[in-house]
């Protein structure tokens, strides 16, 4: 016999965490605890279980510490908030992800959808934890626990046409949202990234959901972002709104705005500089006065796995 | 008193950073920061400097306000100067002081101009004193300082060379600077000009002081 608080079908899994649900009352101060549900964001509502379990092939290696948490949350680029890295978690504040965010799945695949968050992962199967390295156009690198799921097992399931030559990631372009989009007007807002197919269905090639066993801060690109590894950070859109597949390269907002800077590809390469600064080595953002460096590697360290992609490729000429 | 006010209000910045570094929070790289806010800092207080030149050249008379920032012109400027000091340290530190950064220095044309800029105002800040003025002369001491129009040059390329994210901002105050000063060399052109077909032009009586006034 069911207890009347018992809601049918209501399974220990569907019920919240601890930690989800005090993270959420964080959104709703002042809401009462009946119609609570009705307040709660869609994504929030299903969203995957935190912390996730870590897949051990992705653990990281010994002598890669993690980066402090507090500095991973607080120096972002997001230019849609600040240009300014520190100033982007107080410009965050005015953001309110209670709405219902969704993303729409579309291009050359069978049943273009607009799917939430909670959705996509199921699609992929859940979540997993992961700790990969993060390595910045700009010159600095962390460490970082993700939580997310591979790329490639959510493409299997969307069964794009054999059309599609490469994947176009798009952030939100909402002024009310975004705070500073107006007061840049030279930017080719909303920002856009893209992927060639290889490079979308590598198994590295992470959609995050969350960092250090929580939800994405919305200052790190809630609810759901992409992570590439081997390439510089830039590549790894923040707050997807769009996924689309094409049969062109994507028109990616920092290669319109400086092609000779930022090329397509963007893979981390200590033998390609920048313009403007060497590439060879990368800061160890730690927080301290006098940075730590270290030799950047090829591919961020992911040569082993990604190398086969590039094969034949010059990539002094496609950086 | 006033002179006293001034002098240490242009210290301000300088007591806020290093209130930053013991009290406040700098972010996750406090260096990066730095150079960044005295590139900033250095950048304001040479425009300013550059504008007083250009305040009293547009006036006719010397008003007192004018003598008093002139007075001090040569002050703000080794100011200006220190505060690059702190600048240039914080590049090598946030290279880690590896010989990389000497590299970087002569290979990246943004970095090539910056450090043009601050050779030159090595130089203008080390002669920014009365010995100096009296061993090289009023007229020759103004011609070597009038180089600092040479090095603003070179700083408005390093600044829209690594501002290239915030070029709105960086472009205004770069356009600004240039407005004001082509439209200096154009009046003085033209007083030129007047002063071949007779010596008609209006010229303010010197003070004595020394300044770029063209």
């Amino acid at each position: 016999m069911k207890k009347f608080w018992e809601i049918e079908g209501t399974k220990r899994e569907d019920i919240t965490p601890e930690f989800l649900f005090n993270h959420r009352r964080k959104f709703i101060q002042g809401g009462t605890l009946f119609g609570m549900a009705s307040l709660l964001p869609q994504w929030a509502m299903a969203a995957p279980k935190f912390p996730a379990k870590l897949n051990e092939k992705y653990k990281g290696e010994k002598d890669l510490a993690l980066t402090k948490e507090d500095l991973a949350t607080s120096y972002n680029n997001f230019y849609e908030f600040s240009l300014d890295k520190a100033e982007v978690k107080k410009k965050v504040e005015s953001w309110n992800l209670t709405e219902t965010w969704s993303v729409n799945v579309g291009g050359l695949i069978e049943k273009p959808k607009s799917h939430s968050v909670a959705d996509l992962c199921d699609l992929a199967g859940g979540v997993e934890e992961r700790i990969y390295r993060f390595r910045c156009v700009e010159g600095w690198s962390m460490v970082v626990p993700w939580t997310g799921f591979s790329l490639s097992k959510l493409i299997e399931k969307l069964a794009p046409k054999a059309t599609a030559k490469y994947v176009r990631f798009e952030t939100f372009g909402d002024k009310k949202i975004g705070t500073n989009i107006s007061n840049q007007p030279q930017y080719p807002w909303p920002y856009v990234e893209g992927l060639t197919m290889a490079e979308a269905m590598h198994p590295l090639t992470l959609v995050a959901v969350g960092m250090y066993g929580k939800p994405l801060p919305r200052q790190n690109g809630a609810p759901i972002r992409m992570i590439v590894p081997w390439k510089y950070g830039f590549k790894s859109i923040k707050s997807l709104v769009k996924i689309d597949f094409v049969d062109q390269q994507p028109k990616t907002l920092w290669n319109q705005l400086a092609p000779n800077e930022y090329g397509f590809y963007a893979n981390v390469n200590p033998k390609v500089d920048h313009p403007r600064w060497s590439q060879a080595s990368e800061r160890i953002l730690d927080g301290g006065f006098f940075p730590k460096k270290k030799p950047t590697l090829m591919f961020n360290g992911y040569e082993k796995e990604v190398a086969e992609i590039y094969k034949g490729l010059d990539l002094a000429k496609n950086y | 008193m006033a002179s006293w006010v001034y002098r240490i209000a242009l210290l301000i910045p300088l007591f806020y950073w290093v209130s930053q570094i013991f009290f406040g929070d700098l972010g996750a790289e406090p260096t990066k920061t730095l150079s960044h806010w005295t590139g900033e800092m250095a950048l304001y207080y040479l425009w300013f400097n550059l504008a007083i030149g250009a305040l009293i050249g547009f006036s006719f008379r010397w008003p007192a306000w004018s003598r008093f920032l002139l007075r001090h012109r040569r002050y703000l400027g080794v100011l200006t100067f220190l505060i690059l000091v702190i600048h240039l340290f914080m590049y090598f530190a946030l290279e880690a002081f590896e010989f990389n950064a000497l590299e970087q220095i002569v290979t990246k044309t943004y970095l090539i101009f910056g450090s043009l800029a601050w050779l030159i105002l090595l130089v203008l800040a080390l002669t920014s004193n009365n010995i100096s003025i009296r061993k090289l002369g009023g007229r020759r001491w103004k011609q070597i300082h009038r180089t600092v129009y040479l090095a603003s040059f070179f700083v408005s390329i390093h600044v829209l060379l690594i501002e290239k994210t915030d070029l709105i901002k960086y472009g205004a105050l770069v356009s600004l600077l240039w407005i004001v000063q082509l439209t200096r060399f154009a009046r003085f052109l033209k007083k030129k000009m007047q002063k071949k077909s007779g010596p008609k032009g209006r010229r303010p009586k010197s003070s004595g002081a020394v300044s770029p006034v063209n």
